[in-house]
This record gives C-alpha cells, sequence and structure tokens, in this order.
C-alpha cells in the first residue's frame, strides 16, 4: 500500500462554476433533446405566449430559476481533492461518479478561459489521460493558483518518480527541459499570459486569410457554386437549358413563363450562394477568428474564437496520426489544413460542423502555408524522422501500380450502382415484358412507373460505366505512397489531395490484404492501423508490403517509448 | 549500412534500437499457421441451417399468406414467387456450403511479441497485432459455441478500430491463449529498456500459478 | 539517421542484427494452462435493485396504459372502444409480462456476473446464453471512476468503471458502496505501481 496522506481536505471550486454548470446543463439537455425542445418552443410555447404575453416573464423566471436551482446543486456536489500521487473528482447530484486520476498517467493540463472566467480573472483545468474521458476531468471556474498548484503537483510527481529519467531523450531541434521549471511549463501553458510570452509563435491567421478559409471550407460543391457565379452571363444559358429539357420531358411547362422562370430560379441560385457563403464565412470567422499557434516546451497549442477563445493543446509525443489535407480549393489558394489527432480522438469526425467545442484532442491547422506545414511536421515528430513526406507534392512519393486504376473504377461502379438498382432494372424489365395480360406499358399506372424506373436505372448505369474509367483515373493519379525508415506516408484524393502519414512505432496493429486482382498480379494493400485511424497503401508489391509488416510490427514491437 | 534499415544513432540514453536488416526480421511466410478447431466448421453451418429453416419459413408464411392472395402477381406474374424461392434457396445453401470452404483458411499464430490472424478466401488478409499495443482482451462464447465446445477470444488495440475477434478456438486453447496474452501484456512494462531478453520471457505470475513449458524462445 | 539519401530499399540485405530481436513461434500446446479464478458475485442486493429499477419502468407504461384505458371508457366513443379493446388487451399483457421478466431475470443474470481483481489485471464475467470475460490489465488502464445513481444509493450499491487507453471502458456494476471505494482505492494504486511502459518520451 503506497502512502496516501492527504495533502488537502475536499474543495469546491468557486461559485461562478454555477453559471457554467447551467451552461452546460442547458447545452446538454439541448443536445438530449434538441429537436423536441425545438419544436416545442417553436409551436406550443409561442402560441401560448402570443395569446397571454403577461404569463411570459412568469414562465421565463421560473426556467431561470430552475437552471439556476440545477446548477447550484451540481456546483455544491461538486468537489475536488488534489492527493500527494493524483486527484480525485466527485460530483453529480443524482448520478454521482467520483473519478481518480493518478497523477502518473496525466500526460497535460489544460487551461481554458471562457468570457465570465476572463472578466472574473478565473480558470477551467481539463485534466487529460490517454482514456476517454468526456467532460469527468475537468475543474470548472477555479482560481489560476489551484491551476498553477495542480501543475507543479504533477510535474514534481512525474518529475521525481524514479523511472522517468532525468534527461529527457532530446530530439536535434528540442531544448532540454529546465528541471521541474520546465517540467511543469511542459504540461501546461498556465493560459494566463498572451502566446508570445508562452513560446514560440508559429502562425497567425489573417481576418484576409479568414476570408478565403471560409470560401474553400465548405469543399467542392460550393466551388462549383461559385463558378457558378463567376460564369454568370452563362447562367440564363444553363437555366434555359434545364428548363428546356424538363419541358420537353414532361410537356408541362407553358412557352411564355419560360424566360421569367429562368430568370427567378436565376436569381434565387445566386441569392442561395451568397448566403451560403457568407454564413461559411461567418462561421469561419466565429471559429478560427485570430487563430494563433504557437509552440511551448513539448506540445502544440493554438488559440482562437471570437467569442469564446478556445484553446487546443496536443502534447507532441500523443500524436498519432498526421493528415494534411488540400481540397480543390486549398489547391487554388496554395493552402492546405493540417490535423494531428491525439489517441481517442477521431480524424473522420468533422471539425466545425458541429463546433466540435469537446474535442479539444485534435490539433487543427485550418489554413497554412507549405513551409508552416513542414515546420509543424518537424516539431512533432521530432527529428524522429526527417523525410516523411507530408506535403501532397512531394517528389519522394511513389505511384502504386497502374492497376488500381482497374479496382478504383470497379470500385466506383460498384459503389455508385449498387446491386440493387442493376436487380430492379432487371426486374422491371422482365416485368414488363412477362405481363400477361395485354400491353400494360401504355396504359396502366404501374406499368408506366415500371418502364420509367427501367430507363433511370439504364441511364444510371450508362452514366456510371462512363464515368468510372476516368474516376480510377483520377484517383491513380492521386494514389500514392512513400516510407522512410521510420514512418509511412499516403496519399489518396480524387481531385483534391489528402495525405496522412505515421511513425511505424505508433502502429496498432497491421494488415496486409490481398483481393484476387491483386493475387493475380502478385499485388497486395497494406494497412498500418493507429489509435485513430489507418493509413493505407493499395496495390504494391505484395512481397514488398510483407516486409514492409514485418519491419513496422518490428519497430512497433521492439520500440520501448511510450506512444500515448 | 545503407543496404539496410538504418539504425536511430541519434538516440540517446536508454533507448536502443539496433539496426536490423529486413531479411533478419522474423517473416511470416514460414510460418506454421494454427487451423481453428476442427468442429467449428461444423458449427457454423449448423446456425447457417438454423437460420435457413426460420427464412424459409418466413418465406413460406409470406408466400401464402400475402403472396398468393394478389391476384396481379398470382395471374400475370407466376414465374415471381418462383424467382423469390430460387434466391432465398441459393442465399441458404451457399450460407451452409461456404463454411467448409472459408473456415479452413483462417488461421492464427501466437507469437512472442505478437498475434497473427489471416482469414479470406478471395479477399485474403493477413492482420498482425503486437502485444505491446493490446490494451484489454475479451473472452466469449454463445450457446451454440458451447454446444461445440467453442469460445471467440478478442484482442483490443487502442483506437476506434473494433479490434480482432478470433472464433471457434476450443474453449481450452481459448483460455489458455488469454492467459498468455494477458501475462504478455502485463509483463509489458517490466522489462529493462533496451534488454529484449528481459521481455521475452514471460515470468510466472504468482497469483495466476502458471507455468510456460517449453516456450521456443528460451 | 545515417545520412543515406532517399528511401532505404529494403529488398537487399545487411548487416546482421547486432541487438537481439526474435518472434519466436508459440506453439498451442505450450501455452500457459490457465488458472481457476475465483470470482467475487456481484452484491446480492444487485439483483433487487435492478429488479426495482426494471418493475419502476414497468410501472410508469403501466401507468400510461391505464390512463388510456380509463380515457378510452370514459370518453364513451362507440367505435373507439370497439377498436381499442384488443391493443389495451395486448399492452396489458405486455405490462404483465414485463413485470414478471423484470423480476426473474435479474435472479438468473446477477449471479452470473462476477469480478476479479489479480495483482496485474482485472476480470469481469458476464452473461448467461452469451457469455464473455473481458480482461484489463492495470498497467494499462488510465483511470478509474466510480458512479451511483439513485437507486444504486438507495440500494447502497456503486459501480466501477475503468478506462484503458482509447476507447472501451470497462464497467464493474453493483458493488458495495464501500467494495467500490476500496476497489477504486486499490486499483489505482495498482495503477500507479503498474508503469505503463518503460521509456516515457515526455518526460
Amino acid at each position: 500500500m503506497l502512502n496516501r496522506s492527504d495533502s488537502g481536505g475536499w474543495q469546491r471550486t468557486s461559485p461562478v462554476a454555477i453559471a457554467i454548470f447551467v451552461g452546460r446543463s442547458a447545452k446538454s439537455g439541448y443536445d438530449r433533446y434538441g429537436m423536441w425542445s425545438q419544436a416545442v418552443a417553436a409551436i406550443g410555447v409561442t402560441a401560448f405566449l402570443l395569446r397571454n404575453p403577461q404569463y411570459t416573464a412568469l414562465i421565463l423566471t421560473a426556467v431561470l430559476i430552475i437552471f439556476l436551482l440545477v446548477g447550484g446543486l451540481r456546483y455544491w456536489f461538486f468537489r475536488f481533492r488534489i492527493e500527494e500521487d493524483r486527484i480525485l473528482i466527485r460530483q453529480g447530484v443524482l448520478n454521482r461518479t467520483a473519478v481518480d486520476l493518478p497523477f502518473e498517467r496525466i500526460q497535460g493540463i489544460n487551461v481554458n478561459r471562457g468570457p465570465l472566467e476572463r472578466i472574473l480573472g478565473l480558470v477551467t483545468v481539463v485534466i487529460d489521460t490517454s482514456g476517454s474521458l468526456s467532460a469527468e476531468g475537468q475543474l470548472p471556474a477555479v482560481s489560476p493558483g489551484i491551476a498553477e498548484r495542480l501543475i507543479t503537483r504533477v510535474a514534481e510527481h512525474q518529475g521525481l518518480a524514479p523511472d522517468v529519467p532525468a534527461t529527457p531523450d532530446t530530439g536535434p531541434d528540442e531544448v532540454p527541459a529546465e528541471g521541474l521549471e520546465g517540467k511543469a511549463r511542459q504540461l501546461a501553458g498556465a493560459g494566463l499570459r498572451a502566446p508570445e510570452e508562452r513560446g514560440e509563435v508559429l502562425h497567425r491567421l489573417a481576418n484576409r486569410e479568414l476570408l478565403k478559409l471560409g470560401l474553400a471550407k465548405p469543399g467542392a460543391s460550393l466551388f462549383y457554386l461559385a463558378a457558378l457565379i463567376l460564369v454568370g452571363r452563362q447562367v440564363d444559358v444553363v437555366v434555359d437549358g434545364v428548363v428546356g429539357t424538363f419541358e420537353s420531358v414532361s410537356g408541362a411547362i407553358a412557352g411564355p413563363g419560360v424566360v421569367g422562370a429562368a430568370t427567378a430560379v436565376t436569381a434565387l441560385v445566386l441569392a442561395f450562394a451568397v448566403l451560403l457563403l457568407a454564413t461559411r464565412v461567418g462561421s469561419a470567422i466565429v471559429r478560427y477568428h485570430d487563430f494563433t499557434l504557437w509552440r511551448e516546451g513539448r506540445s502544440y497549442r493554438s488559440q482562437s474564437g471570437l467569442a469564446t477563445r478556445r484553446e487546443v493543446a496536443v502534447g507532441v509525443h500523443k500524436v498519432q496520426q498526421i493528415r494534411v489535407n488540400q481540397s480543390v480549393v486549398y489547391r487554388w489558394f496554395g493552402r492546405y489544413r493540417l490535423s494531428a489527432p491525439t489517441i481517442g480522438s477521431s480524424l473522420d469526425a468533422d471539425e466545425d460542423d458541429d463546433d466540435g467545442a469537446d474535442d479539444a484532442e485534435v490539433l487543427r491547422v485550418p489554413w497554412a502555408d507549405g513551409a508552416l506545414v513542414e515546420r509543424v511536421r518537424s516539431g512533432i515528430l521530432r527529428g524522429e524522422d526527417e523525410r516523411l513526406a507530408i506535403l501532397p507534392e512531394d517528389r519522394a512519393f511513389r505511384r502504386v501500380s497502374r492497376l488500381y486504376i482497374r479496382a478504383a473504377a470497379l470500385r466506383f461502379i460498384f459503389v455508385h450502382v449498387p446491386l440493387v438498382v442493376v436487380a430492379l432494372f432487371f426486374l422491371a424489365h422482365f416485368v414488363s415484358r412477362s405481363w400477361r395480360g395485354g400491353d400494360l406499358s401504355s396504359t396502366d399506372l404501374l406499368g408506366r412507373y415500371v418502364a420509367i424506373w427501367a430507363d433511370v436505372s439504364l441511364i444510371w448505369v450508362a452514366l456510371s460505366l462512363l464515368l468510372a474509367v476516368p474516376v480510377g483515373w483520377l484517383r491513380w493519379r492521386a494514389r500514392a505512397y512513400m516510407h522512410t525508415d521510420d514512418g509511412i506516408a499516403s496519399r489518396f484524393g480524387l481531385l483534391g489531395r489528402t495525405v496522412e502519414a505515421c511513425l511505424f512505432r505508433k502502429a496498432q496493429g497491421v494488415t496486409v490484404k490481398r483481393s484476387p486482382l491483386q493475387r493475380r498480379h502478385g499485388l497486395a494493400t497494406l494497412e498500418v492501423e493507429t489509435a485513430c485511424g489507418d493509413v493505407t497503401v493499395p496495390y504494391i508489391e505484395h512481397a514488398a508490403a510483407c516486409r514492409l509488416r514485418d519491419y513496422i510490427i518490428y519497430r512497433a514491437e521492439s520500440s520501448q517509448r511510450r506512444w500515448h | 549500412m545503407t543496404d539496410s534499415i538504418s539504425p536511430e544513432t541519434e538516440e540517446t540514453g536508454m533507448f536502443v534500437n539496433p539496426a536490423v536488416p529486413l531479411d533478419s526480421l522474423p517473416g511470416t511466410e514460414s510460418l506454421e499457421w494454427t487451423p481453428l478447431h476442427p468442429r467449428f466448421a461444423r458449427r457454423l453451418q449448423v446456425a447457417a441451417l438454423i437460420r435457413s429453416v426460420v427464412i424459409a419459413g418466413a418465406g413460406a408464411a409470406f408466400h401464402l399468406l400475402v403472396i398468393a392472395r394478389i391476384p396481379p402477381i398470382t395471374e400475370n406474374l407466376p414465374w415471381l414467387p418462383a424467382f423469390g424461392w430460387t434466391v432465398i434457396g441459393t442465399f441458404c445453401l451457399w450460407s451452409i456450403l461456404w463454411p467448409a470452404v472459408a473456415v479452413p483458411r483462417r488461421g492464427y499464430v501466437v507469437r512472442d511479441k505478437d498475434l497473427l490472424y489471416k482469414s479470406g478466401v478471395l479477399w485474403r488478409s493477413v492482420k498482425a497485432f503486437p502485444f505491446n499495443r493490446v490494451q484489454h482482451t475479451k473472452l466469449d462464447s454463445t450457446p451454440l459455441d458451447r454446444r461445440f465446445g467453442l469460445a471467440s477470444l478478442s484482442v483490443f488495440p487502442a483506437g476506434a478500430g473494433a479490434g480482432q475477434r478470433v472464433r471457434g478456438l476450443g474453449q481450452e486453447t481459448a483460455e489458455r491463449l488469454r492467459v498468455y496474452i494477458s501475462e504478455r501484456i502485463e509483463h509489458d512494462g517490466d522489462a529493462e529498456p533496451g534488454d529484449e531478453d528481459a521481455a521475452r520471457v514471460p515470468e510466472v505470475n504468482s497469483e495466476k500459478d502458471s507455468e510456460v513449458t517449453g516456450n521456443p524462445g528460451q | 539517421m545515417t545520412g543515406s539519401p532517399g528511401i532505404p530499399d529494403c529488398t537487399k540485405t545487411g548487416t546482421p542484427v547486432p541487438g537481439p530481436f526474435a518472434n519466436p513461434e508459440i506453439r498451442p500446446d505450450s501455452l500457459p494452462r490457465a488458472a481457476t479464478v475465483a470470482w467475487q458475485p456481484l452484491h446480492p442486493r444487485y439483483a433487487k435493485r435492478l429488479q426495482a429499477g426494471a418493475l419502476i419502468r414497468i410501472g410508469v407504461l403501466a401507468a400510461v396504459v391505464a390512463a388510456a384505458h380509463v380515457t378510452v371508457l370514459i370518453a364513451g366513443f362507440e367505435t373507439l372502444s370497439r377498436i381499442a379493446v384488443w391493443p389495451l388487451r395486448i399492452l396489458w399483457a405486455l405490462c404483465v409480462l414485463g413485470a414478471v421478466w423484470a423480476v426473474v431475470k435479474p435472479v438468473i443474470v446477477v449471479p452470473r456476473c462476477g469480478y476479479a481483481v489479480r495483482e496485474k489485471d482485472i476480470l469481469y464475467r458476464s452473461g448467461v446464453l452469451w457469455q464473455s470475460v473481458r480482461v484489463v490489465p492495470f498497467n494499462r488502464v488510465q483511470h478509474t471512476k466510480t458512479d451511483s445513481r439513485l437507486l444504486d444509493r438507495r440500494f447502497g450499491l456503486a459501480n466501477l468503471t475503468v478506462f484503458p487507453a482509447g476507447a472501451g471502458s470497462q464497467k464493474i456494476p453493483g458493488l458495495g458502496t464501500e467494495t467500490a471505494e476500496n476497489l477504486l482505492a486499490h486499483v489505482s494504486e495498482r495503477i500507479e505501481a503498474e508503469k505503463p511502459q518503460t521509456a516515457d518520451d515526455s518526460c
């Protein structure tokens, strides 16, 4: 039994936490019953309030009181205790939880401040282990002193732990941490000072760039809309064409109305596009206003946001994978989007559609030029791998086998022509042919439906057959890979480009797959599974894939370093 | 040194990572794959048979109660029910016969530092899971499994992936494998840094009171 | 790096291995024999707690059904009450069956669940038909948590959850409050004792 001498009793956070709890319970309630609350708010309440405005104040007060009560109770039941080697957090009114966080496993301590906390000089401490800890490892609205104390405690504990070497294995670009102070600094930037005081600022997003980011973000669909606006003069022609086709097909639209309809449609499309652009730019500004990326000790940190300054801190050693993405619009501007997830976070969860406030575990640089990407890369890999390619146009990338075109084309067909469509086509065909009892295609409603369905599936199949080869070729052009002694990078895409890279020692599992086509040609697909997704290299030589696999698992198995 | 994967000469202190030429790495070509339990194919076939009977019953009920009472189908499309039955029959037959083809192609190898699992008839795959990345293990069995004396073992590495479930092990084998993997995981931290040998020799966990007999590594 | 330009060619042979790295196969018959695990049962009150929880839920359902029944009877719509006869009967039958199941199921399930805390790992087994045993080694556990809902506390129970790295936590329900507290302390001491991996490159 270890010595568990208490060094301080149970503490509460400051009452300001009530406000935070109120906000949180409102948000969680909205998340859980969002649709219901919306519907109720929209229909019932408004109708009621419109008829009886005198109750408005009453109901609002009641709701406010309930929320305050809940917040107050949650505040009252929230207690924490910092012990010698751990921190205990107890919370919950009805569902009481007690979390036990050993200092040994604490990976980082983030100090955040919302607008309210900024005014009152308080902070929210977010304690981070590698486990799936959601909101349970947080100390809302505590004084900065407690944060500092916790940070030094953890630093002391981890610094004095006998198994941890006193001298860190420094990479070439790394300054040795200066004892406890350095340790404390790398565990957490106190979140109280400006980035410039805390570390080397790498990147700041200017407002003009934010505008471009807003334009680039929604991806291809908006690009097409923008293109439509650029060729505005042709819009009428296009719409005319579309309307004309409709007309000839259905025979429903009368002649004289066409011009008016066309202009109306054009205006509508334009307005819609402008609105979409505006919201995109607006959301980009709200999310990434004054985006600052800096490096502090061994972690990368970023701050951004208009109302709430969100700070993301990602320890370099925790990064499992790096992804650099360049959509078509990004390509036009010559910029990249970089994300570096840590364990427990998923790359596939799309960032800012879902405000992503809880997901503080992925380092994201939404708008970066090549030099910055390279800089962040070498910072994250810290001299472990100097040559791992991360930019899509890197010359070190090697193409995969040309047979990949065939595979990609086939996959395109199978994805876009679901077998159901083909089956339905044949079924419809046979039904309309073998229907006993007269000509059904001209009279019966069912018959007409069947005939239309047969045509639609035929057109669908023909179109995807036509597109399959170009798509396959484009995918093959984008597909490439490279590996060094220590890591592997894979590039893919259709019109845009994405590079995913990881270090061999971060691998969780390696798979070599072979389809019948691959077996005939001595090829294979290599999948390196990391804690945040896969790095896949298709259509390379089977022997090479096997050797690479053996080497990767050797590197993972023989690595004595902590990987998360 | 250019011929091999080069060493990390700049690694300092305790971390030693010697150069290893790829050819000397323990490969997977010469491995002796352990097949799954011989009764496993039979177990899958029995499950498929049960499923087929249920599907056929439901199909027959649907045919008699619904299809047979829709005049447009009975009068105009007499071939449709037959077509449906053909599809169902093919599917059932396929699902009953397929395990006999697929199961012999599955297999696993337990090595000192990892677990390998191969599967697939047309799309073949070989997966490797290093023990020092495995987070936890799970053993489970369905009633049918237990009737055939089988069990499944799952290993879970960190992250979003579902891990690997090795189905169709003998109950005894599964249990012993689990103990072995547990030991490998639990001794992961005990090894002296850089001392690979220490990591390889499985120590006897006093509480588990288990023994390693004839570990090839020793 | 040794400074060799470009990507190393993996296909050529090189120098022999300086350091020992071997990864021998382990034959199945040489695997360690499984020791019998001393399973700890869940708290005897846990079955009662589950019954209570399920019965409360059934009670709510029954209340809704009763309200519907009364409404139909009082409203006295001729057609509606005629149509509603069978649905109401089925709903009442469901309530009764649910209540029986709520009482019987925990009695069957709870005795077959159990946990075991050993020196280096924690085990949890569960399931009657679909049985499973899950093992989480302490050197993979990142942190631990206990929680107890209102009903749990009425029965003096709490649940323990251990979190390994990444996803996939393991919950052990139905422990006595004191057992849960002790286990939490024990597990997290074991976590401290079992260092996760040898080298920590973050220091």
